[in-house]
């Protein structure tokens, strides 16, 4: 915002704006003002305004006229002299009489445009009314899609085999760079064993791929890594940084989400099984509106549970203003799935245009009717509740209805026989006893049949259709000052010409018009989005740096055509990541060995001269101390926070009701906002009450304190050790063995003599400390 | 021991006096007057680090600071002019003071009996009393407090003040809350949000936990003596030597070897800077350590002396949501204000007896007032409507007070001075202009001020 750069574009969008204005004056003064809009406003539109404009005018003098009036210099000198027009300031700057005032600076104006102003001045200088709106703006701000990269169509690239190597060797080649040589398989297969499923290769892994020498044997590994459980895990935690996943509510009122584990596990699910990325993001938007003819059981939940994304998020649940609330929630919404899918920062348009993008206050309100029509809390009480499925099929729903029935006849039934037994105490005994004994029986058939009581209803937080409706623009994003007239809701108007609108029932909500519109496999913005977030994956950055912002303040792309070509190669293999992702490591880009030296033409490794040395993320770091140490509980799915939904996770007295010293995957940890299991945050987790637009890898003193002290790593290091110790009997032997484990290769010789010299004074475990924190160790190169 | 000498001197690189040891975001040579962290140092610099002392609950100001003689007359009566559109809670008639007030110092200042020893400092504080923010709930007040924001996640003010400034001290971290609590926000409320990550309040100990059990966390591994850590390291720097081929040159494998061994030079400067025990009887006493009622908040002040005194930029203290008297007040208000009374005027005496005041901020605040009016017989609900904060030293106006609410103490009137406002101001007084320390993120420049913020430049000294 400081540091505006005036451009070409910026000025046709002051021009754009300057004759929108002049529309509106015409109409109000349409005999004094002719002559003025049509002749003289463009002439200063044209030649003044870029200096004479804009939010700090030179001189004060503002010839966009926005105030109303003849606009006084800053020095106090009039414009025009109205008693002597002829004199007038501004026509001798024109004129180029006075060295000293020459206006414009760059040259003097055409004969017929001075004669313009002349007769101007002469006439007695109309000026236009006030405009009712601020002054325009100049701003970058384009109308339509302008010629912004990511607005327009995909390229088609032809694609060869070695589509991938080809573009990055092509920008390579122009910088007089080459690509690295490959990598050796220990190194290649560590990285893509970490990068795949989050977890390092097995010593087995390791050697299985050095004894099989077949061309094909990487591809073979790659597909063992791509069925394994652990890559939706992998990537399932990659998508929920997006999805700003959690398990409490965050914000003022830290109530336990305890249901979302059910939406994290179906992220997990729907990666493993390659779900289609279309599906996959209609799931998430509309999934209660996504059912299909003879879905099963199975998929019907999933559906309900999908709509968690558009549920989890922070909500100001004790915001008395309950519109508020509800406008807070949506705007919460737009900006997750526009960031999430679009990449765009759709809710920057909530109070005003968007300031870089063309999406203005109307767009916003009409995605945000989408969700404003849209249930996504159960009630607004004092702390009010998200909205939850019930996720059980007729059969469990008849279960219980049947059930309740019985209870309720055998409850009857039990009643009625202790009503006889008191009756009867007048009676005979045998009668007394009669009934006493009908009494105990029908106790016994109530307490068997409550033993067959049918499991409670399992909830999944999620959306589904509410009260319908179009909303106003909110002026300047407040619920209490609207706008004239409802937005129809519905997808931006961006792309009009290009992609269809989709139809948007009156009783329906939009939620599924708008996951068609995304993905449109025309859409220029999702399939490059989903590609970009796959590429940066493997090499740490995306192609575009910024991958929730494709907007015209995100970066462009180092390599706009490897992009299109990833996009489409999406789209094209129907939408599977699996696919995708197979492509991309077995390119020799990808397999290609680490950078070692900084090369000035490549220094932050964005041109891939070398494949880019990343540290461990934290799930990567913590489960792997799990496995070396062999004590990884590789269990998969559902809840470690025991808690039920809705109770606090944190209160006054701040109690952490999160549980984390299970030897589980990280990704199964809770999520607690506003308490993030601290390990985790000393790691770049971020904050998970926001989407995360690629983790940052900071290196703080924190992280060596936990790597130096941590009870976590003292525990792994002493079961490593324990390990150690029994698998081989000499320290040379010893060595090698962790070496291998840790690193996935054996020592050199040099770090082989440091480690046996330490030893020699030194117990195993503190060496094995020290490994754990080596660089061979947390970094993946 | 050479070799670690030479370290030393790398350490001293730019990177590192900005205090950010992080690879993205702050890389060493990429300041320059494009940066807007150094565009924004360009006020005059009056204070140099902030001790916040932070009031959880909402302390009353009609109690404790804004004396108001017609709330006293006008007890029972109903409140003459309407009450906000959104309320926490409903609230009756008017409700008087239970305390009397008193003039004090020669500034004048009126305080009531509930604080008699900073009573005796008036003429060192300067007054707003005509602060304002929004939201009626702890959770939104204090993320407005902290961070600028009730609707987005935002850096919170610690950090935009240490991603503004740096750091002074290689070995600490910049920014340590006390105390803090993990409701209301929670770790949002000293969260780095989009700033780089190292700008991120470090908590020592939470709310719940006595203050005298508040550490850092991992900062000793009691298995190995200080020696073996020392060999320990050593071997570290030899096998990552080991691992590098001769040729290779890596920025980020060096910030993490520079990491380890900040971290170890952490260990041993840490644990005397947090050990308060250290301290003289004399100022022990000075600060309450020595009673019940004043031990654990006064254990708190003293630490922030201490790490104050060491170079941390922003130390916050947290008096933990103790302050809510939607009833009890009497019993209550009059339990908190014993409990930080005299800890608070022994850190002003202390921080001007060691010339530390000067350019040392205090802040006294809590998330809201409360209402003039009476919810039950004996409490008040909250009020962002109009509620008083202090500040002393840093450069403000000593014995002045700013603002005032209107006849009852109910809405801000006078000059007032929104949330923004007082961000913008504490910016200013550490030598930044809120509007050019900005962030990009997400393709737009963020502010802690958003786009609002008036410096109140007459409580400047």
């Amino acid at each position: 915002m400081h540091q505006r750069e005036t451009t070409s574009l910026e000025l046709v969008a002051v021009l754009i704006l300057l004759w929108t204005g002049s529309f509106v004056s015409i109409a109000q003064q349409p005999a004094a003002s002719d002559t003025f809009e049509k002749e003289v406003r463009p002439l200063f539109a044209t030649h003044c305004v870029s200096c004479h404009g804009g939010e700090s005018p030179d001189a004060g003098l503002d010839f966009t006229f926005a105030r109303g009036g003849m606009p006084t210099s800053d020095a106090g000198v009039a414009v025009v002299d109205r008693k002597e027009p002829n004199k007038s300031r501004i026509l001798k700057a024109i004129s180029y009489a006075d060295p000293d005032l020459r206006m414009p600076p760059d040259g003097r104006l055409p004969d017929a445009a001075i004669a313009a102003f002349t007769a101007w001045v002469g006439s007695g200088a109309y000026t236009p009314p006030p405009t009712a709106m601020p002054p325009p703006k100049a701003t970058s701000r384009p109308e339509g899609v302008g010629d912004h990269w990511a607005f327009q169509p995909r390229s088609k690239p032809a694609l060869s085999s070695t589509w991938i190597d080809d573009a990055i060797d092509i920008k390579l080649r122009e910088r007089g760079l080459t690509r690295n040589p490959e990598a050796d398989r220990r190194t290649w297969i560590r990285r893509v064993t970490f990068d795949l499923t989050g977890l390092p290769p097995t010593v087995q892994e390791i050697s299985a791929l050095l004894d099989d020498t077949s061309p094909d044997a990487p591809a073979l590994v790659v597909d063992r890594l791509l069925a394994s459980p652990a890559y939706g895990e992998r990537f399932g935690r990659k998508w929920l940084d997006v999805a700003r996943y959690a398990d409490s509510n965050g914000l003022d009122e830290n109530l336990a989400i305890a249901n979302a584990w059910r939406y994290r596990d179906w992220v997990v699910r729907a990666i493993n099984s390659d779900l289609p990325y279309d599906r996959f993001l209609t799931l998430q938007i509309a999934g209660d509106l996504a059912g299909g003819e003879g879905e099963s059981d199975r998929d019907r939940r999933d559906r309900l549970i999908a709509t968690g994304f558009l549920a989890i998020g922070p909500k100001m649940l004790a915001e008395q203003d309950k519109e508020k609330l509800r406008m807070d929630t949506v705007d919460e919404q737009v900006d997750v799935a526009s960031k999430a899918f679009l990449g765009l920062t759709v809710a920057c348009a909530r109070c005003h245009d968007h300031k870089f993008d063309p999406i203005s206050t109307e767009d916003y309100y009409a995605m945000a009717g989408v969700f404003r029509s849209t249930k996504s809390f159960a009630n607004l009480a004092f702390v009010s509740r998200w909205n939850s499925h019930d996720l059980s099929n007729k059969e469990e729903i008849d279960a219980r209805a049947t059930w309740d029935r019985e209870h309720t006849i055998k409850e009857a039934a039990l009643r009625s026989a202790h009503a006889a037994t008191l009756r009867s105490l007048l009676l005979p005994s045998s009668r007394l006893k009669a009934n006493i004994a009908v009494g105990a029986a029908r106790r016994s058939e109530l307490a068997a049949h409550d033993v067959r009581r049918p499991p409670p209803a399992e909830q999944a937080p999620g959306v589904a259709e509410g009260e319908v409706g179009n909303v106003a623009v909110h002026l300047r994003g407040s619920h209490l000052s609207l706008g004239a007239s409802r937005i129809a809701r519905g997808p931006l108007a961006l792309w009009d010409d290009s992609l269809s609108r989709p139809e948007i029932p009156p009783s329906s909500s939009g939620r599924l018009a708008l996951a068609q519109w995304m993905t449109d496999p025309r859409h220029p913005l999702v399939a490059r989005v989903a590609a970009n977030r796959a590429w940066a994956a493997f090499f740490g950055t995306g192609l575009v740096r910024t991958p929730s912002n494709f907007g015209l303040r995100g970066e462009t792309p180092t390599h706009p055509e490897l992009l299109d070509a990833l996009a489409d190669h999406l789209v094209a293999h129907k939408w599977s990541m699996k696919s995708l992702h197979r492509s991309i490591v077995l390119s020799a880009t990808y397999r290609q060995a680490t950078a070692t030296v900084i090369d000035e033409r490549d220094p932050d490794h964005r041109w891939l001269a070398g494949f880019p040395r990343r540290r461990l993320d934290a799930e990567q770091l913590r489960d792997a101390y799990l496995s070396y140490s062999g004590e990884l509980d590789s269990t998969r799915g559902g809840s470690l926070l025991d808690v039920g939904e809705g109770d606090y996770v944190t209160n006054d007295q701040s109690q952490d009701k999160g549980r984390y010293d299970l030897p589980r995957r990280t990704l199964y940890l809770p999520v607690i906002r506003n308490a993030a299991y601290d390990y985790l945050t000393t790691f770049d987790f971020g904050d998970p009450s926001l989407p995360m637009d690629g983790r940052p890898t900071t290196i703080v003193p924190a992280q060596a304190l936990w790597l130096l002290n941590s009870p976590f790593v003292q525990a792994r290091s002493s079961a490593l050790t324990a390990w150690a110790t029994k698998s081989a009997d000499t320290t040379a032997a010893r060595i090698c063995a962790l070496y291998e484990r840790v690193t996935g290769r054996l020592p050199n010789p040099d770090e082989f003599r440091r480690a046996e010299a330490y030893l020699q004074d030194a117990p195993l475990d503190r060496f094995v400390r020290v490994l754990l924190a080596s660089d061979a160790a947390i970094f993946l190169k | 021991m050479t070799h670690q000498l030479s370290r030393r001197e790398l350490l001293r690189s730019a990177a590192i006096q900005l205090g950010a040891l992080t690879l993205i975001g702050r890389t060493p040579g990429t300041a320059s007057l494009q940066d807007p962290v150094v565009a924004a140092r360009c006020l005059p610099v009056r204070a140099k680090r902030v001790i916040f002392l932070f009031m959880h609950g909402g302390p009353s100001q009609v109690d404790t600071f804004d004396w108001k003689p017609l709330l006293e007359r006008d007890n029972g009566k109903p409140l003459p002019f309407a009450k906000p559109r959104v309320q926490f809670a409903q609230t009756g008639n008017l409700l008087k003071s239970p305390w009397k007030f008193a003039q004090h110092g020669e500034s004048g200042a009126w305080v009531s009996e509930l604080f008699p020893h900073i009573a005796r400092r008036v003429d060192d504080l300067c007054f707003i009393k005509s602060l304002h923010g929004t939201n009626s709930a702890h959770g939104g007040a204090l993320l407005s407090l902290h961070t600028g924001t009730d609707t987005f996640v935002r850096p919170s003010m610690g950090s935009w003040i240490l991603h503004g400034l740096g750091t002074e001290n290689r070995d600490l971290p910049g920014f340590i809350t006390i105390s803090p609590t993990l409701g209301h926000g929670g770790v949002q409320n000293w969260s780095s949000a989009f700033l780089p990550g190292s700008t991120q309040g470090s908590p020592v100990g939470r709310s719940g936990l006595p203050a005298k059990e508040a550490r850092l966390r991992h900062l000793t591994d009691p298995s190995r003596l200080p020696e073996a850590q020392a060999e320990d390291l050593r071997l570290l720097r030899d096998l990552n030597s080991a691992s590098r081929t001769s040729a290779s040159h890596s920025p980020m494998l060096d910030a993490q070897l520079d990491a380890f061994e900040l971290a170890y030079r952490m260990q041993s400067e840490a644990p005397s800077a947090f050990d308060v025990s250290k301290e003289s009887v004399e100022t022990q006493k000075l600060y309450g350590i020595d009673q019940p009622t004043t031990e654990d908040f006064g254990r708190q002040c003293l630490l922030a002396r201490r790490l104050s005194e060491r170079g941390v930029r922003f130390v916050q203290c947290s008096h933990s949501y103790k302050w809510d008297q939607h009833e009890n007040l009497k019993a209550g208000h009059a339990k908190n204000a014993a409990e930080v009374d005299l800890p608070i005027a022994g850190l002003l005496t202390d921080l001007k007896s060691r010339d530390l005041l000067k350019d040392t901020l205090v802040l006294w605040a809590g998330e809201f007032g409360r209402t003039p009016t009476a919810q039950g017989k004996d409490g008040r609900d909250h009020n962002p409507h109009g509620f008083t904060i202090w500040m002393a030293g840093g450069g403000v106006k000593p014995g002045f007070s700013y603002g005032a609410t209107d006849d009852y103490g109910f809405y801000a009137t006078q000059d007032k001075v929104h949330i923004h406002d007082l961000h913008a101001t504490i910016l200013a007084l550490l030598g930044l202009d809120h509007e050019k320390l900005t962030h990009r993120y997400a393709g737009r420049d963020f502010r802690l001020t958003d786009v609002s913020g008036r410096i109140i430049k007459e409580t400047f000294a």
